[in-house]
C-alpha cells in the first residue's frame, strides 16, 4: 500500500498522470504475459507519451480557434482553377513553416481560400505547431487593446 | 481601417517577418490593398514587401461553392455567378490571417 502511495506521489510530482493511472492494470497484464521489466517500462512510457501528445494537440486546436475544422482531403480541386493538388501537397509537408515562409490565398468569395488556410493550419496543429486563426478585424482589435 | 490600425498591422507583420509563417487570405488583389490600409501607400508597400518576400501565392478562380448549391437548387439566377475575374472591385476589408508561431 505504501509502495502504491509512493508511486502515485512521485508520478504526481513528475506529472506522469497516465502512468499513475495505468500502472496497476498494465502491471497485471505484464505479469500474466510474463513481460520483461524493460517491456513493462517501455509500455508505461509509451502510454504516457501518447496521452501527452493527444492532450497537447487538443490544447493547440482549442488555442487555434478555428471557426470550423477543414481538411485538405475535403478540398474539391475540380471545382476551382488555379490550385493544383501538387502545390498544396507540397505545402502540406509544412516545410514552409520551417523556412518561415508565408502563404497568400487570393480569390473572390466562396472559392475556398479560408478552407485551404484552415486545412493547412490544422495540419500544422497535428504536427504540434502553435497556430492562431483570426480575422484582421479581431487581430487589430486585440492589437489596439494590447497597446493601451 | 484607420491609419493607426494599418500601422499596428505593419508592426505585427514586421515582427513576424522571417520569424514565423503567416497564412493570409484576401479577396482583393495586391494593387488594391492600399484601400484596406487607410489609403496609406507607404505602409501598404512596407507590408506587402515583407509579406511577399518569402511567400507562396495561390490565386484561386472559380465560382462560389456557397452560391453553387443555391444555383443548383434554382434559387439564384446564373448570371450572378458569372466569374468576372475582377473580384478586386469591392473594397471589402476582409482578410483573414492564420499565424504559425
Amino acid at each position: 500500500m505504501e509502495l502504491n502511495e509512493n508511486i502515485n506521489k512521485i508520478c504526481k510530482e513528475l506529472k506522469l498522470s497516465t502512468i499513475s493511472e495505468k500502472y496497476h492494470i498494465i502491471g497485471t497484464t505484464a505479469a500474466k504475459e510474463s513481460w520483461t521489466y524493460a517491456q513493462f517500462l517501455n509500455e508505461m512510457l509509451q502510454l504516457e507519451i501518447s496521452a501527452r501528445l493527444s492532450r497537447s494537440k487538443n490544447i493547440l486546436t482549442k488555442f487555434a480557434s478555428f471557426p470550423t475544422i477543414k481538411t485538405l482531403e475535403e478540398f474539391d480541386y475540380d471545382f476551382t482553377i488555379g490550385v493544383n493538388s501538387k502545390q498544396i501537397n507540397e505545402l502540406a509537408s509544412l516545410e514552409f513553416i520551417k523556412r518561415n515562409e508565408n502563404i497568400i490565398l487570393l480569390g473572390q468569395s466562396g472559392v475556398g481560400k479560408t478552407h485551404l488556410a484552415i486545412a493547412l493550419a490544422y495540419k500544422a496543429v497535428q504536427n504540434r505547431f502553435k497556430v492562431k486563426f483570426t480575422s484582421i478585424a479581431d487581430l487589430l482589435a486585440n492589437a489596439v487593446t494590447a497597446k493601451r | 481601417m484607420s491609419k493607426e490600425e494599418a500601422n499596428h498591422f505593419f508592426q505585427i507583420i514586421s515582427k513576424r517577418y522571417e520569424r514565423g509563417s503567416t497564412i493570409l487570405t484576401s479577396n482583393l488583389v495586391f494593387s488594391k490593398w492600399t484601400q484596406i490600409f487607410a489609403g496609406d501607400k507607404v505602409v501598404t508597400t512596407a507590408i506587402l514587401d515583407r509579406i511577399l518576400h518569402h511567400s507562396h501565392i495561390i490565386n484561386i478562380q472559380g465560382d462560389s461553392y456557397r452560391l453553387k448549391e443555391k444555383k443548383e437548387s434554382g434559387l439564384i439566377s446564373s448570371d450572378i455567378l458569372k466569374s468576372s475575374g475582377n473580384y478586386s472591385d469591392k473594397p471589402e476589408q476582409k482578410m483573414k490571417k492564420t499565424e504559425v508561431v
